[in-house]
């Protein structure tokens, strides 16, 4: 499992492609945070924090979708996975190095470029609230980690690469573009009293949902949804709200791996 | 006769001789009666159960555990006359207590200090009081009935009371030039409830976790100012501010936010409303058959629904900073020369579902806007929305700055290492 998540970091900082997600964070964060000298120093939520939280919304999830379901596919077109499958390795072991190994690229590029923007704003004179920082920061290496997880179930699953992206793009499509619109039209087909139970079963279904709330709860701006969800506020801002986090980050890495392991059993010995 | 005679006589006898604690309790009241005017009476710590009358301006004064534990039919302190001052007292009701009111008052010219009551009926009852000043004193209830009752009282002040769970915090009702500043109100119906009085000033109070945090019905020259009413949300009608029939006012300055609706205005004209800091309630701000109010220079951020109105006239809507606008500045006066109106379509979206309020600000939701918009006569525009926040404060210190660039360089070195061991050939 070492040497898959060594040799998984390794491949993934030596390509050139690598840094070119460098140069997108770190405009994209840049230009976010020249948004924000307008309510400079404001640490809760307001329509900038939305504004970046939706691009990170539509980024992160569909670059770590490609990326994950990519790093298996790959090695299953390019007969990687057929040697490796010669060797004494484990299908866990190997799902978990490789998850390993991406997440540290990942977050290791991530971070190089949010600190650099955080650098370009603090000098450029715009007072950034830290706390505020830390929170985007934190929601962002969580949805890396929840959709790195997702892509790379997503390659045990696709047969291809061209499978895996079209998988990709339509799983983030349904999750993070038109999640709203297919829930209201879904949900106007069930009884009234039904679509409260059935919206929070949503929420903890689309990981994306489940953070993006999370967040928004932990940033004391859960009023903004309103009464029905009082329960849900009360709850996460508890003590128990980080237990709740982790727990649901440990249950969503058991299910999708333990799915994902059975898949690729099965492909083991086709 | 001679039988009662006798009884008296032992009743003196005791009274004077022994049982302490029997004579004190039966004399207090005829203490006080015996007392010149202006003198001072001190009570020490103990626990009372007699119902008092104050007639004549004298000076009550308790110390810390002196408790009045009334279990009759009459106020555990009556206070009238003038010039009556009473000072660091606890009044607890008792479950027999059947008085409607633990402390009850008229006449002018008093000053309350230190006082805290606990009683499931009416905390302070003030009738036809005037210049009198209310300071420091405590109200917790059983949500049945107000903290202060005011009725025909004017000129009077209330500072630094702290009122909790009971039906309204403050409650006026043809009681003009009375003022109220530093009062934290909490867990009630109302927070402060005015009606048919004018010339009312309210400054620097907060009002959290009621049904409505200040209900003002009918007055005119009131100033409403630098209060806090925040997370009044627990009804579905629940409001930060409401205004109904209120003309020529001056509201300003507050911070309503976390409410259901931030400030509800109904049938009122000639206000000014400025300086308002209204965040992250469902409605921001609800207006409804206003007439010439001047509405400038507020602050609308992450409300679910900034600004709605219907049926205004000649109303001035301008100058107020719109978190959720598109602003563009082209000659640099800080003014946008986009107009911003807010859009209810969100709104109309979550009031027939509630549930769907969860999509607020969802990355999907474009799409969904873009398919259902309003039509514009629904909307309300402010020609001119500021560029920046004025009102925000900056709150970071300096102190926070080394941290930051330790944050930044520690995040910095970290990644810069992963990334150089990955590289780095072995």
């Amino acid at each position: 499992m070492r040497n898959l998540w060594l040799s998984e970091w390794k491949t993934m900082t030596r390509q050139r492609s690598y840094f070119l997600f460098l140069i997108l964070w770190g405009l994209v964060f840049s230009l976010l945070f020249l948004l924000e000298r307008n309510n400079a120093g404001l640490s809760s939520f307001t329509n900038v924090t939305g504004t970046i939280v939706n691009i990170l919304l539509y980024l992160l999830p569909l670059f770590m979708l490609i990326i994950g379901s990519f790093s298996i596919t790959n090695e299953m077109e390019s007969g990687q996975w057929q040697l490796l499958c010669t060797y004494p390795v484990s299908i866990p072991a190997y799902l978990f190095g490789k998850f390993a190994g991406l997440i540290t690229a990942q977050a290791a590029v991530f971070t190089l470029s949010f600190a650099i923007s955080m650098a370009i704003g603090m000098l450029s004179g715009i007072q950034l609230s830290l706390s505020w920082l830390l929170g985007i920061y934190l929601f962002s290496l969580l949805l890396i980690y929840v959709f790195l997880i997702l892509g790379l179930f997503i390659g045990t699953v696709a047969k291809t690469r061209w499978k895996a992206l079209m998988t990709s793009v339509a799983i983030w499509f349904f999750l993070i573009m038109i999640w709203p619109t297919a829930l209201i039209a879904i949900l106007g087909l069930v009884p009234y009293p039904l679509i409260d139970p059935l919206m929070k079963l949503a929420m903890v279904l689309n990981p994306a949902e489940f953070l993006r709330i999370f967040l928004i709860i932990q940033w004391d701006s859960g009023a903004v949804f309103g009464g029905s969800y009082d329960g849900v506020v009360h709850l996460f801002q508890s003590g128990a709200g980080w237990s709740i986090l982790f727990g649901y980050m440990i249950a969503y890495v058991f299910v999708l791996f333990s799915l994902a392991i059975l898949f690729l059993r099965r492909r083991r010995f086709l | 006769m001679k039988m009662l005679v006798k009884l008296i006589f032992l009743a003196v006898m005791i009274s004077l001789l022994g049982g302490k604690e029997g004579a004190a309790e039966g004399t207090l009241q005829s203490q006080i009666d015996a007392l010149p005017d202006g003198a001072v009476f001190k009570l020490a710590a103990g626990i009372y159960d007699e119902a008092l009358v104050l007639k004549k301006p004298i000076i009550l004064e308790g110390t810390n555990g002196t408790i009045l534990k009334v279990c009759s039919s009459e106020p555990a302190l009556s206070i009238s006359g003038k010039k009556v001052m009473v000072k660091q007292v606890k009044i607890i009701g008792c479950q027999k207590a059947e008085s409607p009111a633990a402390i009850f008052i008229s006449g002018k010219q008093h000053q309350l200090e230190d006082i805290t009551v606990e009683y499931d009926h009416l905390g302070l009852e003030l009738e036809e009081v005037n210049n009198s000043t209310f300071r420091n004193i405590s109200v917790t209830g059983k949500n049945k009935k107000n903290g202060f009752d005011l009725w025909e009282s004017n000129h009077n002040t209330f500072e630094d009371c702290r009122i909790d769970h009971v039906q309204d915090g403050f409650y006026l009702e043809s009681s003009h030039n009375n003022t109220f500043s530093g009062n934290t109100i909490s867990n009630s119906r109302y927070g402060l409830h005015v009606m048919f009085s004018d010339y009312i000033t309210v400054k620097n109070n907060r009002s959290t976790g009621n049904f409505t945090g200040a209900m003002v019905m009918g007055t005119n020259y009131s100033v409403i100012a630098d209060n806090q009413l925040m997370e009044n949300n627990q009804n579905v009608n629940a409001q930060g501010l409401l205004l109904y029939d209120v003309h020529d006012s001056i509201i300003n300055n507050n911070r309503i936010s976390h409410n259901r609706v931030g400030m509800f205005v109904e049938d009122s004209s000639g206000n000014k409303i400025k300086g308002n800091e209204i965040t992250a309630n469902f409605i921001g701000a609800q207006m409804n058959r206003i007439e010439k109010n001047m509405i400038v220079g507020n602050t609308f951020i992450s409300n679910v629904n900034d600004f709605q109105a219907t049926d205004g006239t000649d109303n001035k809507i301008q100058r107020n900073y719109w978190d959720a606008a598109l602003k563009l500045d082209t000659d640099g006066d800080g003014k946008s020369n986009l107009p911003h109106s807010a859009d209810p379509f969100f709104l109309n979206l979550a009031r027939e579902t509630p549930p769907y309020q969860l999509f607020f600000q969802h990355p999907g939701m474009t799409l969904l806007q873009k398919m259902l918009k309003s039509p514009e006569e629904l909307l309300v525009t402010d020609k001119e929305p500021l560029m920046n926040n004025v009102l925000h404060k900056q709150q970071q210190s300096n102190q926070q700055k080394p941290i930051f660039w330790f944050i930044c360089a520690a995040m910095i070195v970290s990644s810069l290492l992963i990334i150089y061991f990955g590289r780095k050939r072995t």
